[in-house]
């Protein structure tokens, strides 16, 4: 039986299922409003929430892909016995993340959140070339046109901001200096790129495709910008062969077995920008015809 | 452009944020529905429109 912890609109979920479903290989999936409570049936350890259930022991593999695991606790009305009660399910509820991340599987929730600052030092340890990067509160020494800002944050969606609508924090280029100062920043280099690179990373294996994202004004800077009227080239990429080897290397190194690599070509130069363990990677892997979900699939 | 208003200081990504009005997205020619699907054990099955070559060949 194969554990699937995702979200419920997660769309690549279905599409990895799909093929598992022609695989005929048996799978629960889990969202994120389940809260599992955790019982003991036939002497083994079972898990229920209201919608789903099984052993701990029948699971073989585990695609962390989205959300969590989530435990339903009982509260008892003495303090010291709550706070007691408390540190006993926790450490019933880390043995079951513990066993489940000890399986086979693709990604640990442990390791699934990645700090983007952690990553780039780590990267460039490795060797990887990195585009000089900072913090800041203020723009006084940042040179214009050739700085890039972006979020820190592993979601650059802010979801209903208001009662109708979502954000979005893209990648942006710094024209102009700020009078007051804000909240400590990240910014970079911005780096005159040939084109962008998107590697899907699972078990040392890279697909990537390159972006040709620099002749449109509207996604030079961030190619997420899509131009729908004239959509970006994507075509398949292979990266050399020094630079797979120091992103197997990251990857390892941070604990992460699948997840989505970005870089920009720049003349001879491939830097990389950050990690995403949870990004999406269907549309491009439709475009080049990888069938990314079909590896997935298969390993589980 | 709607305005963010905060007590406490933002980082500069929010200058630049852009607003996504949930019911354009929703609705028109782009339309995504969504149902319910036992076998995929999700509320969120995308109910895909076949692809224009697709009706075109049969």
């Amino acid at each position: 039986m194969i554990l699937i912890i995702s979200n419920n609109k997660e769309t690549t979920t279905t599409e990895v299922i799909k093929w598992l479903s022609v695989m005929e290989k048996k799978y629960i999936r889990i969202h994120e409003d389940e809260f599992f409570e955790i019982k003991i049936l036939e002497n083994r350890i079972f898990l229920e929430s209201d919608c789903n259930s099984f052993f701990l022991d029948e699971i073989k593999s585990v695609w962390f892909r989205r959300g969590g695991l989530k435990f339903k606790r009982f509260q008892y009305n003495n303090p010291s016995i709550n706070l007691h009660m408390n540190e006993v399910q926790h450490w019933l509820e880390d043995y079951v993340i513990k066993t489940l991340e000890s399986k086979k599987g693709i990604n640990k929730k442990s390791s699934s959140l990645v700090n983007k600052l952690f990553v780039l030092e780590k990267a460039k340890e490795i060797g990887l070339d990195v585009p000089n990067y900072f913090l800041t509160d203020n723009t006084h020494d940042i040179e214009l046109h050739k700085t890039i800002t972006k979020t820190i944050s592993g979601n650059s969606m802010i979801e209903n901001i208001d009662e109708s609508t979502d954000a979005i924090m893209y990648t942006s280029l710094i024209e102009d200096r700020e009078e007051a100062s804000f909240f400590i920043s990240f910014f970079q280099e911005k780096i005159d790129k040939d084109f962008e690179i998107r590697s899907f990373y699972l078990n040392g294996k890279l697909w990537s495709t390159a972006i040709l994202s620099q002749n449109d004004e509207q996604t030079k800077i961030d190619y997420r910008k899509y131009n729908s009227n004239i959509p970006n080239r994507n075509v398949g990429y292979k990266l050399p062969n020094e630079i797979e080897e120091k992103a197997d290397k990251l990857m390892k190194l941070l604990n992460l077995n699948c997840g989505s690599i970005d870089f920009i070509k720049s003349g001879d130069r491939f830097y990389f920008l950050e990690i995403n363990p949870t990004g999406q990677f269907l549309g491009l892997s439709i475009t080049c015809n990888y069938n990314l979900d079909k590896e997935i699939a298969s390993y589980l | 452009m709607k305005k963010i208003q905060e007590p406490n200081k933002l980082p500069l990504t929010f200058k630049y944020i852009e607003f996504i009005d949930r019911k354009k997205v929703f609705s028109g020619k782009g339309k995504m529905l969504f149902i319910q699907c036992e076998k995929y054990q999700t509320d969120f099955y995308i109910r895909e429109r076949p692809l224009k070559a697709l009706i075109r060949m049969l």
